[in-house]
């Protein structure tokens, strides 16, 4: 149908995982090999979808945790300023992405606006290729946002919000979870994941004042294949995609 | 937990909503200014024309000054006495003294104020019983009732060696 807005469009970009989910079209789903490069990729993208020919488009990236993963820093005390901050965040990413210390300029670092102490990074080659890829063809982006960070949004985290948050991928595991003092601990794996090493790895981060007191963990699953009905406690992007463990 | 907010994209609606911030501040400091200089010229005006005003009004009140109180100018008070004293009308006094009805009696003095308007006759009757004669006469040659009246009467006393006793008579009338 014909509009004056442009076309909403999400993405959702993981290693060896394309997913194009369109307003009225069925999903489109990619499988690269893990050897090819993000560029390539996108192009294939491109001429899957006939983007050249297309109306503009509003697109909403979403990334996998193995190309963003998230940082958890503690802070020092009077700390405030936004800059000393990101550069304490950029010297944590640093340490999660395993680079040498004096390659922090090739990370782009993001601070969370509601935690302190969490920010998420990813590599700036990464984030080139994917704003010029957006930018070209009329589109726009309007979000680029980790997977893990959107999850957060369910219902279902805002109900318990005590509980630590793991969200379970194709491709990485993450794990968020409020220790005994209130600051955030956050963690990602990268590869494939079990039902049973998901809950081991939440059971390694729980410390012993939160195992006293019983409290759950949400383990939100993000499915390659959409299921027929959306889960209604779940994230607000990519409805039809999540389930939750018991 | 509250929800993790990390976009690497900044939102294009604050861009928006700077900018309209910006024009909003904008104009409410232009209209402000503006504002400031009408009432500025306004104000410039006002002070121009109350300037005038006193002017004129200090001009107008010497000018009555000068009008009202000619004393302030002996020549001109002389010269505007005598012009009033040339608009009065002497011929009513005149025409009342020389009516033959009063050939019978003596006119001692006359006098005239020309101020207040009013004169003064004097006659010597030969009796009492002349004098009401002497009203009518006076009243009907200046051609106006109650022109003159009957001031007072008085008897001279003792007459001379030749004749009676006189009666001096004071008539007074109003001139104009």
């Amino acid at each position: 149908m014909w509009s004056v807005w442009s076309e909403r469009v999400d993405v959702y970009l993981g290693t060896g995982l394309v997913l194009v989910q369109r307003p009225g079209i069925p999903l489109w789903r990619f499988d690269p090999p893990a050897t090819l490069p993000l560029v390539d990729v996108l192009r294939q993208v491109n001429q899957a979808l006939e983007r050249a020919k297309a109306k503009p488009w509003r697109l909403r990236v979403c990334l996998s945790a193995s190309l963003c993963p998230p940082v958890a820093f503690a802070l020092p005390a009077g700390v405030q300023r936004y800059a000393e901050v990101l550069a304490i965040a950029k010297a944590n990413a640093v340490q999660v992405w395993d680079m040498p210390p004096e390659q922090a300029t090739e990370l782009e670092c993001r601070l969370d606006a509601r935690h302190q102490g969490l920010a998420a990074a990813m590599l700036s080659g990464t984030y080139g290729v994917i704003a010029r890829w957006a930018t070209e063809h009329k589109g726009r982006m309007t979000n680029l946002q980790p997977l893990w960070a959107v999850a957060t949004g369910a219902k279902v985290c805002a109900k318990r919000h005590e509980t630590g948050v793991a969200v379970l991928e194709p491709d990485a595991l993450t794990v968020l979870k409020l220790d005994a003092t209130g600051a955030l601990q956050a963690k990602s794996w990268l590869g494939a994941h079990g039902q049973a090493e998901t809950m081991s790895r939440l059971a390694d981060m729980t410390d012993q004042a939160n195992q006293a007191q019983q409290k759950r963990d949400v383990v939100m699953v993000f499915n390659q294949e959409p299921t027929q009905t959306a889960w209604e406690q779940g994230p607000p992007v990519w409805t039809k995609h999540w389930s939750v463990l018991p | 937990m509250k929800p993790v907010q990390i976009d690497f994209v900044v939102p294009r609606a604050w861009k928006f909503i700077w900018a309209t911030a910006a024009v909003v501040v904008l104009a409410i400091i232009t209209t402000t200014g503006v504002r400031a200089w009408q009432l500025r010229q306004l104000r410039m005006a006002l002070d121009g024309q109350l300037a005038a005003l006193q002017t004129q009004q200090l001009q107008r009140l010497a000018n009555a000054k000068s009008v009202e109180h000619p004393q302030h100018d002996p020549r001109a008070a002389n010269e505007a006495n005598a012009h009033r004293l040339l608009q009065s009308d002497w011929n009513r006094v005149y025409d009342a003294i020389e009516t033959p009805a009063l050939a019978k009696v003596r006119l001692i003095q006359l006098s005239m104020d020309a101020i207040t308007g009013q004169a003064r006759l004097e006659y010597e009757l030969e009796s009492m019983t002349q004098a009401e004669e002497v009203t009518r006469a006076l009243n009907e040659a200046s051609r106006q009732e109650d022109a003159w009246q009957l001031e007072r009467l008085e008897s001279t006393g003792q007459g001379d060696l030749a004749g009676p006793a006189k009666v001096k008579g004071v008539w007074r009338g109003v001139l104009n």
